[in-house]
């Protein structure tokens, strides 16, 4: 080695200043390696400069060497502090041990504990994890104590598990259910209920497919209750949907019956005779409305009833307004309005006093009690002046009287008093006066009532009287009877015989001048009704002397009543001159009675509404009434509001009832034909019509027009056969395909038949059937059976092949076309026989087929489907015992059993196994008959849903 | 070991659990044919296992009654030999007592 090399070496051999652990340990290696290389050196050159530079080196190295000796021995038991400022020596970690060095003992004594649980850390560290469970099963460790007590329903459950694994499995559900336990309570609580839903599973299932059909149904629940409510009908209905299809269109077999489609159709066979009647309504003989049975347009017909006179049509001059002279006969003999005009005012009566009472050439004025002046105006000529003047009575009684307050009479002539034993009146006379001056004087005249009056003619100066008048004097009669609360006498005692006595138990009243109650009585009584002691009267004297008190005081007693019959009397007669033109009387009384002026006229002019009233002695009509009209009409006129219900007005509804049918529309809606007339036809055109022509269809015009066919002569039916063809017409194209009964024919093309009900069109098809190798076939023949759409439904045939095999096919299609089934059966050359039919499979059938021919290609059979089949081998059983055969599986049918004994021994022929029962579905029986002393082998099997 | 084995026969159509529970089936039955004391019955809603009742009196009879027919049955050959002069009765004097022992038994239970 070179120094070079040396050097290199030595370099290699650096110490890092900076001390620890390990750069000691580097440092103590490194001089070992030292020693080493110089060994080495020393073997491969000897000589001295490696010594030198070795130990140069080693000088070096023994001073770093203390330096890490020093540094060692401060890490081994430096006490105070640390050494390099952070760590502390190994002494101060022992001292510091020190305190827990018992423990460290004891840890030392149990080492091999510690290093099991070394070897376990994992497993501590485990439990360490599992710490919080551990306390959690800690705390609850009564319960676990429980479990415990309760082993063997642990043990129960965990023979059950599973079942708890089914649970498990099922935790979402059971999760699901227990989000709706208040639901399951539900539930269980209608359990009946819902085994009964259970029990219609299906019918759900059927309403859940038509849930939809259901939300409908349930919309329209308000229409399914009346439907409900209507059951009845409903019920009935089919019965009449039946009678109205009956009566519609009949029985199809018997076309000969009374439907609407017979009619209609017999209707239809005669439209050429449609008919188009005019219904026309008169009134009276007249026309109103005309209606046509084909119009196109409703027609209403008003018939009016009259309501007004004015409305009458008077052709046969009935009486509609009559002026006074127009009307003949003798008013008398109209005995209705004789009697009416009987109970009419006489006289004409002014309305308030001062206002007169005009009358155009009148008669007639009556006039109540006026007061003041008024005045008769006759605004023209009278012929013969007045006939007849007169004043009616009138009385007033000014108050109602008391013995101590008697109450006066007035009447026309003033104030009623007596004098000198006479009955007199004070006041103003009532007169009357005509426009020349004249006056008459009306004489005492009194009134009791309206059929009591006394009555004054002035110009003949006869007087009427029909009311008495007496006047007590107490000397009358002794025959009173006086009571305390009455006085009364017979009317004959009194002077009063002429008074008029009520009929039966009446009792009538009487005027008084002191009483107001005075009556005569049924008796003939005269009656002073009052509290007699008022008056100081108690007796027939009292009472005399009393009347003749007041009689001599001026205030007599009087009485005024009405009287049997009316009594005449005769006053000075008095004129009273009228002239032609306008005549006035002037009736300047301030009381006025009764006036009645009578005249005749010849004519009454000015306007009515100015007569009040007057006389009609000669009666005419001053009023008409209802029975009148009738009675001159001789029929009660029809009234106004129609209680007959008489036609007014007829609409087209009416007309339909009325026909018993609807009148056909003239815009002819259904086509029918409205004229015989071909040329009427809006397809066809004529023109120049001439012999022999017939209707050629022009498909340019689309219409069918008149023309000839050269040569040809139509006149019999072709029947098919050319015998019958006439001279000229061809038999090619498509008549050749015509189909002809009972005629040999060559069909070379499809032919369509339509359905007698003209519904469905199926198509018959002569033709081949389909063949698998028609070069083959001698020949193939079949009839096949499509539908509109060309699409094949069925076939049949039949074919010869070369090789002698006579084959006949029945051919079906699925609805889509896209499968075919075969069933055939045929002759084999050599004479026998094979057939073939395609898989078939019943539902639930244990077997099915799955093809059958017996050309040995494919015959075989197949388990149909959901069948199970369980078998076993069973060794060993004894004789004459029973075997319970678990099949392993669960049929939901009872299945069907097999058992068959197994031995290669022929000395065990005739032993005998049977199932015993009905097999179960999850186990069956069997029982053996053989040799107790024997045992058997067994092959059993179970097949079933 | 299975007594008390149930299961619910719906569940045999559930998917997830049809395939364990027909397998545990099968071992139930297997343990069931083994020790002839159970079989597994079922209703409307379970597959379950339960004890195999006693033979009744009944059923004891008719199992004997089959058997002691058998036993003519198989016997017969010894008949036909006889009247055919093939045997003697003596050669088959006990299959003869034995025979009419059955009849005799047959008569008896039925």
């Amino acid at each position: 080695m070179d120094t070079k090399t040396i050097e290199a070496v030595m370099k290699t051999v650096t110490i890092d200043t900076k001390i620890d652990g390990g750069k000691v340990e580097a440092v103590i290696g490194e001089r070992a390696r030292m020693e080493v290389e110089r060994a080495v050196c020393y073997i491969k050159s000897g000589k001295a400069e490696i010594d030198a530079a070795v130990d140069a080196r080693l000088h070096e190295i023994d001073t770093e060497g203390q330096e890490y000796v020093d540094l060692a021995k401060d890490w081994a038991i430096k006490t105070d502090g640390t050494v390099d400022g952070v760590d502390y020596s190994s002494k101060y970690y022992a001292q510091s041990i020190l305190p827990i060095a018992s423990d460290i003992t004891t840890v030392a004594g149990i080492s091999s504990d510690v290093s099991t649980t070394a070897g376990i850390a994992s497993d501590i560290s485990s439990v360490a994890g599992n710490a919080t469970d551990i306390s959690a099963v800690a705390g609850d460790i009564a319960n676990i104590n429980t479990v415990a007590g309760d082993i063997s329903n642990v043990n129960a459950v965990a023979g059950d598990l599973s079942n708890i694994d089914a649970v498990n499995s099922n935790k979402t559900n059971i999760d699901t259910v227990a989000g709706v336990s208040s639901d399951v309570t539900t539930v269980a609580g209608i359990s009946s209920d819902v085994t009964a839903v259970a029990g219609n599973s299906s019918d759900i299932s059927t309403v859940s497919g038509i849930s939809s059909d259901v939300s409908t149904v349930a919309g329209d629940i308000s229409n399914i209750n009346a439907v409900a409510g209507d059951l009845t009908n409903i019920d009935n209905a089919s019965g009449y949907a039946a009678q109205a299809k009956q009566y519609a269109i009949g029985d199809p077999t018997e076309p000969t019956g009374n439907s609407a489609k017979y009619w209609a159709e017999q209707s239809a066979s005669a439209a050429a005779t449609v008919n188009d009647g005019t219904l026309t309504i008169q009134k009276n003989g007249v026309d109103v409305q005309t209606f046509t049975a084909n119009a196109s347009t409703n027609a209403t017909a008003n018939i009016t009833v009259p309501t007004d006179t004015a409305d009458l049509t008077n052709g046969a001059g009935y009486i509609t307004g009559v002026d006074w002279g127009d009307i003949g006969g003798t008013l008398s003999d109209q005995t209705d309005l004789q009697s009416a005009l009987n109970t009419k005012q006489d006289l004409l009566t002014s309305a308030n006093a001062g206002t007169d009472i005009s009358i155009t050439e009148g008669s007639i004025i009556e006039s109540t009690t006026e007061s003041g002046t008024g005045s008769v105006t006759l605004a023209s000529a009278k012929a013969n002046g007045l006939s007849s003047v007169k004043l009616s009575g009138a009385l007033t009684r000014s108050a109602t009287p008391t013995p101590a307050s008697p109450a006066s009479f007035t009447c026309n002539n003033g104030v009623i008093g007596v004098s000198g034993g006479s009955i007199i009146t004070t006041g103003t006379a009532e007169t009357v006066e005509d426009e020349l001056g004249n006056t008459a004087t009306a004489e005492r005249l009194l009134s009791f009532d309206s059929d009591h009056t006394d009555v004054q003619e002035i110009l003949t100066g006869a007087v009427t009287r029909k009311v008495g008048i007496k006047v007590l004097d107490g000397t009358e009669t002794t025959s009173w009877t006086v009571q305390s609360n009455r006085a009364y006498a017979l009317k004959s005692t009194l002077g009063m015989s002429d008074c008029l006595q009520p009929t039966g138990t009446g009792i009538n009243s009487l005027l008084n001048s002191h009483f107001s109650n005075n009556t005569i009585n049924s008796y003939g009584n005269v009656l002073f009704n009052y509290t007699m002691s008022n008056i100081g009267v108690s007796d027939v004297t009292s009472w005399n002397n009393w009347l003749a008190t007041q009689y001599a005081n001026g205030t007599p007693v009087i009485v005024i009543y009405p009287l049997n019959a009316g009594a005449t009397e005769s006053v000075t007669a008095q004129t009273l001159t009228t002239q032609l033109g306008t005549n006035v009387l002037d009736i300047t009384q301030s009381s006025i009675a009764d006036l009645l002026i009578e005249a005749t006229y010849d004519k009454i002019i000015g306007t009515t509404s100015a007569i009040i009233s007057f006389s009609n002695n000669s009666g005419y009509i001053t009023g008409i009434t209802s029975g009148d009209v009738t009675t001159a009409l001789g029929y009660t006129p029809y009234d106004a509001t129609n209680p007959n219900g008489y036609i007014t007005g007829i609409t087209s509804g009416d007309v339909t009832t009325a026909l018993g049918y609807t009148p056909y529309n003239s815009t002819n809606p259904s086509g029918y034909i409205s004229s015989a007339s071909i040329s009427s036809l809006t397809d066809v055109t004529l023109s120049s019509l001439a012999n022999g022509e017939v209707l050629i269809y022009n498909s340019t015009s689309q219409k069918w027009e008149n023309g000839t066919i050269s040569g040809v002569t139509v006149d019999q039916t072709y029947d098919g056969t050319s015998s019958n063809a006439q001279s000229g017409v061809a038999m090619a194209g498509e008549l050749a395909n015509y189909v002809t009964t009972n005629t040999a024919q060559s069909i070379t093309d499809v032919k369509t038949f339509v359905q007698p009900d003209g519904n469905d069109l199926v198509k018959i098809q002569l033709t081949e059937i389909e063949r698998n190798s028609p070069s083959s076939d001698i020949y193939r023949v079949g009839i096949r059976l499509t539908d509109v759409n060309s699409d094949s439904l069925g076939a049949v045939g039949f074919a010869q092949l070369s090789s002698g095999r006579l084959m006949t096919r029945l051919q079906a299609w699925s609805p889509d076309g896209s499968d075919s089934y075969t069933i055939w059966v045929g002759y084999n050359g050599d004479g026998t026989v094979r057939t073939g039919a395609p898989a078939c499979a019943e539902q639930n059938s244990i077997l099915t087929t799955a093809g059958l021919s017996t050309a040995g290609t494919y015959t075989r059979l197949q388990l149909g489907n959901g069948v199970k089949i369980a078998s076993a081998y069973i060794s060993g059983i004894s004789g004459s015992s029973a075997y319970t055969w678990n099949y392993g599986i669960t049929f939901t049918e009872t299945p069907q059993v097999l058992v068959t004994r197994r031995s290669t021994s022929t000395a065990t022929t005739g032993i005998y196994v049977w199932v015993r029962g009905t097999p179960g579905t999850s186990s069956c029986e069997i029982y053996n008959t053989g040799n107790s002393g024997n045992t058997y082998n067994f092959h059993i099997m179970a097949v079933g849903h | 070991m299975f007594e008390n084995w149930k299961i619910r026969k719906a569940d045999l159509n559930n998917e997830e659990l049809s395939e364990k529970l027909q397998k545990e089936q099968n071992e139930v039955a297997e343990w069931c044919n083994e020790n002839q004391q159970y079989r597994i019955s079922d209703d409307e809603e379970f597959i379950f296992v339960e004890k195999i009742p006693e033979p009744t009196a009944e059923e004891q009879a008719e199992i004997e009654i089959a058997q002691l027919k058998q036993y003519l049955s198989d016997t017969d050959y010894a008949v036909i030999k006889i009247a055919e002069g093939e045997a003697t009765a003596e050669q088959y004097a006990e299959v003869l007592t034995k025979r009419r022992e059955a009849r005799a038994r047959i008569k008896e239970l039925e």
